[in-house]
């Protein structure tokens, strides 16, 4: 992939997985099929990248992790969103929307909106 | 960690495979499906690898700060607690460190620090010329002359080369605010070997400073342009006399700046028109006249030896176009650049050595306060053992102790490095002027960077040392043993440590102590010395003509209206002419008597032209005969007084009065002595310098005035130079000091050194009492148990009081005899700083060590009368 798109792919993630925590404490195989779902894999997401996305997330203390048991009694290591984590899910989330917004209204103008 | 990792890619893995192959993949395809969801395995294994790496060294370092920032907590929690021992222990150290670092900056500012602004001050240096003297011997001088300075300055070697000369005495102004003042004579050449520009206006160029006369130009020191001008920028241009004649004002120096001098110069003229106004032509053309110093600057490419053995070569050509040298002489003779600092070159004088010493004995006390300071902390932390081993047994790991034990003890040293700065920065400016009078301090910030990092550096050590010993003895703490309730037998090593450490303490005041009294009978020596006149009443008058010519006639006049408006001033009580000041001024002759052999063996003979009235103002009486009166000055035969010494050795037994003394040449008429005066010391303080004649002075001759006071001379130094100056013609003045202060410059190595060593012997002691005390009575609390049992056991209140003051009696006494035996051994060094006293002498070892013991008892005394009156009953049941 381009080294462009997968910086900005990075920041995205980053978010993704926040979001994909926001219910409670997941494992990384869960969070990865989550967003797969959710997104209906229209991005392409490499799982390797979502597990660096995981670390970095807890290295910045906005998750912390613990080594817990599956569904089917396997040894897996379970994510949690902090207090920092939340703060910072909330912020993001509002920054994107405001951005995407922004931009869906530039796309969404008509001519006439532009000359006024 | 990896397995870690490992564990939940190989999760990711299998759960995903899992899912594909429940949608209706095969095994395979969904292997190959999984990984290629995945990516790559090995990068990812890496940067996971690398993220979480990271992550616990950040972790580990957040913990650290943590552990740090509890550890300060608790400690200032601690100091709290107990604020006087917190207290004790910073003001010790203060002290210590204190003294240090004021130390540090003296040493600092004679051995180590290079003139201000010199530009690279390790290839620059003064240069030192060895020439070997008849009886075998090298004579090594800084002082060449213009000549050779200028052929050495032509050596390859050279980069740049300056010449200077700091003249202390030189006459600065005219009419009442005449004065002698530090002035530096330099090359034009010296400017560009130092990184500055000037404040005002400019520095003087080659063209002014050319053979024979140079220009009549300077430049100001910025100090005497702020106090004399107030800093008028107007200043350039104006007219000052420097000399006989007046120059003109061109620049002034930046501040902070005096050349190659430690002290303040006011002026700087050009080295050839200073020159020319003291030697005239003479001195540009012989090598005879050997005054100025070099300064110079090897170049980059060479080593030092190859730029010396260059220099020597061309030295040795200069020495050869000279015809008066021989080979012989020429061939042995060398040149070398030395250090830029006076105090480092083969020339040094005495108070380099004497600021070394007084370091070597600051850190003494230093060392004296660390021994308390751990002897204090080391009895803290066995207050506390069981409660460090009650934490040892809940898990708290022992480095992790061992770190909070030495944390307390550096912030201690902390604050204790802060405190002494407070005691250098206020009480160092005291010492500095009375250690090293004259010299210009305030080119050196009293905390500079380099004190900084010194105090630093002190703060480190001082914290290790007072640190590691409690720490370490309490990192072998037995659990069991301080567990169990009443662990009261206290622990062999523990006392064997700090009776150590109070040895070692009493051991150095010793040699402190020893120091001071030495030095103080040292000074009491020299004040009690016969000078063999009332220097404390004298006031003596030199008038300085300063170019202004006249005949002898007009020169006795005027000598005459000096001594009589002196006279008629008030608090004058009588005035007299002198040509000699003891230690200042004098001529020495050779005396021939008819029917002996030469006179030469006996020692050395000063001689003095006096007027009437001397005896009297001087003080130096008359034992036998009479004085010189008025009379014997234009009187047919000539008379002579001489002293007692002299009568003594040269008429043993015989009535000197009447005898027949010749001056200077056997075929002189004989000059009949008419009285025997005491004896003075004229050029030294020991005993060889007490032969004095005396003879008739006529008006004429360049005589100087003696004045004696009726009250302080101090008082009347300023009005009678005010008095005495109106009389002078023209460009001349007068100098007028008391006579005291020509001793002050022979007695201060002793006064100093009695002063020094007594400060920080009184220092050590304090601080050594102050330790025993604490001991004791930390001690003493310990074994209140004990007591409690004696007491019941029959034991009397002086039992008691014996047994603790004992102690600490015991403790001082093999101090003592292992301080007295260092003392012994380092008195060789000191031997030559002393003056009528041997570095072994018992009498002051005898007065130490009573002292000391004194101290030390009433330091047990205390804690042991307090120990004594306990209740027995309660002590019992103490724990």
């Amino acid at each position: 992939m381009p080294r462009a798109e997968l910086d900005l792919l990075q920041g995205t993630l980053d978010v993704l997985v926040l979001k994909a925590l926001s219910w409670g404490p997941r494992h990384g195989h869960a969070v990865a099929s989550w967003i797969r779902a959710t997104t209906e894999d229209d991005l392409n997401i490499e799982d390797g990248a979502l597990y660096t996305a995981l670390h970095r997330l807890e290295k910045r203390g906005l998750i912390e992790a613990e080594w817990g048991l599956s569904d089917n009694n396997r040894k897996a290591k379970y994510y949690e969103l902090t207090d920092h984590g939340r703060r910072e899910l909330r912020q993001e989330a509002d920054r994107w929307s405001r951005y995407a917004g922004a931009v869906f209204k530039v796309l969404r103008a008509t001519r006439t909106a532009a000359a006024r | 960690m990896e397995e870690e990792i490992e564990q939940e890619i190989g999760f990711h893995l299998d759960e995903e495979i899992r899912g594909l192959v429940s949608a209706g993949f095969t095994r395979e395809q969904a292997e190959g499906e999984a990984r290629k969801r995945f990516g790559s395995i090995t990068d990812t294994r890496e940067s996971l690898a690398r993220i979480d790496r990271e992550r616990r060294m950040q972790e580990r370092r957040a913990s650290k700060f943590q552990d740090l920032v509890q550890d300060v907590g608790y400690a200032f929690r601690g100091f709290r607690r107990q604020p006087g021992f917190a207290l004790m222990v910073i003001l010790t150290l203060g002290l210590g460190i204190g003294a240090n670092a004021t130390m540090f900056g003296v040493v600092d500012r004679l051995l180590m620090r290079p003139p201000a602004f010199l530009k690279h001050p390790d290839r620059s240096g003064r240069v030192y010329l060895r020439r070997p003297v008849p009886d075998g011997a090298e004579r090594i001088d800084n002082n060449i002359s213009y000549r050779r300075f200028q052929e050495l300055s032509a050596a390859r070697s050279f980069e740049a080369a300056a010449a200077f000369y700091d003249d202390q005495q030189h006459a600065v102004g005219s009419g009442e605010s005449a004065r002698r003042m530090d002035v530096s004579l330099v090359s034009a050449s010296f400017w560009p070997m130092f990184n500055i520009s000037p404040a005002l206006g400019r520095f003087f160029g080659e063209d002014e400073d050319r053979t024979p006369g140079g220009s009549p130009v300077v430049v100001l020191g910025y100090g005497f342009w702020q106090s004399e001008y107030a800093g008028d920028r107007g200043v350039i241009g104006k007219q000052l006399l420097v000399g006989p004649r007046p120059y003109t004002v061109i620049g002034v120096a930046p501040n902070g700046f005096n050349g190659m001098s430690a002290r303040r110069v006011a002026a700087y003229i050009p080295i050839t028109a200073g020159a020319h106004d003291e030697f005239g032509d003479r001195y540009f053309a012989t090598h005879n006249i050997s005054w100025l110093e070099m300064l110079a600057r090897r170049k980059p490419a060479m080593s030092a030896e190859a730029a010396d053995a260059g220099l020597t070569l061309t030295f040795q050509q200069s020495l050869d176009a000279q015809p008066e040298n021989r080979p012989e002489m020429i061939a042995r003779s060398r040149a070398e650049l030395t250090s830029a600092l006076y105090q480092r070159g083969p020339n040094r004088s005495n108070e380099a050595r004497v600021a070394v010493w007084l370091a070597g004995v600051a850190a003494i006390v230093l060392l004296i306060a660390c021994a308390n300071v751990a002897n204090l902390l080391l009895g803290r932390s066995l207050r506390r053992r069981r409660e460090i081993a009650v934490r040892i047994a809940l898990g708290a790991g022992r480095r992790r102790l061992l770190r909070q034990l030495l944390t307390e003890s550096s912030l201690l040293a902390l604050m204790g490095g802060a405190a002494g700065l407070l005691v250098a920065h206020f009480g160092g400016g005291v010492l500095q002027r009375a250690l090293l009078p004259g010299v210009d301090w305030s080119t050196v910030p009293l905390l500079d960077s380099r004190m900084l990092v010194f105090a630093a550096a002190m703060v480190v050590i001082t914290g290790l040392l007072t640190g590691l010993l409690p720490a370490w003895h309490a990192g072998r703490t037995d659990l069991t043993v301080s567990l169990k309730a009443g662990g009261r037998e206290g622990s062999r090593s523990r006392a064997r440590v700090q009776t150590g450490l109070l040895v070692a303490q009493a051991a150095m005041s010793v040699m402190l102590l020893v120091g001071a009294g030495l030095f103080l009978r040292s000074l009491r020596n020299v004040h009690s010395i016969d000078l063999g006149y009332d220097p404390f009443r004298l006031i003596v008058v030199q008038p300085i003509m300063r170019g202004e010519r006249l005949t002898p006639s007009e020169r006795g006049a005027l000598t005459q209206r000096l001594l009589d408006r002196a006279r008629t001033t008030p608090g004058v009580e009588k005035a007299t002419l002198t040509f000699g000041v003891p230690f200042w001024r004098s001529n020495t002759i050779d005396l021939f008597v008819p029917g002996r052999d030469s006179l030469t063996g006996l020692g050395t003979f000063y001689q003095n032209l006096v007027a009437e009235d001397y005896f009297e103002a001087t003080g130096t009486t008359i034992r036998q005969g009479r004085p010189l009166t008025l009379s014997d000055r234009s009187g047919p035969s000539r008379v002579a007084v001489v002293s007692e010494t002299l009568a003594e050795k040269i008429w043993p037994g015989q009535d000197p009065i009447g005898q027949c003394v010749k001056i200077n040449a056997d075929t002189m008429p004989c000059a009949s002595v008419v009285g025997v005066a005491r004896d003075v010391r004229w050029g030294s303080l020991g005993d060889n310098d007490r032969m004095q004649i005396y003879g008739p002075m006529n008006l004429e001759d360049s005589g100087w005035l003696f004045i004696r006071t009726t009250g302080k001379p101090a008082l009347l130094v300023e009005p009678l130079r005010r008095e005495l100056q109106r009389l002078m013609p023209g460009a001349a003045y007068v100098n007028v000091l008391g006579v005291s202060s020509t001793l002050d410059f022979v007695l201060r190595p002793w006064r100093l050194g009695a002063t020094m060593f007594t400060l920080f012997g009184v220092l050590a002691l304090v601080v050594a009492a102050v330790g025993l005390y604490g001991v004791i009575a930390y001690s003493v609390t310990q074994r209140t148990h004990e007591m409690g049992v004696r007491a019941a056991l029959g034991a009397k209140r002086g039992d008691l009081l014996r047994l603790v003051v004992g102690e600490g009696i015991r403790i001082t006494v093999i101090g003592i005899v292992l301080g007295a035996a260092a003392s012994l051994a380092a008195g060789k060094f000191l031997a030559s700083l002393l003056f009528g006293v041997s570095a072994s002498d018992p009498g002051t070892f005898i007065l130490v060590a009573v002292v000391l013991l004194g101290v030390a008892g009433l330091a047990s005394l205390i804690p042991a009368w307090r120990a004594a009156r306990a209740d027995p009953t309660s002590a019992l049941r103490a724990d």
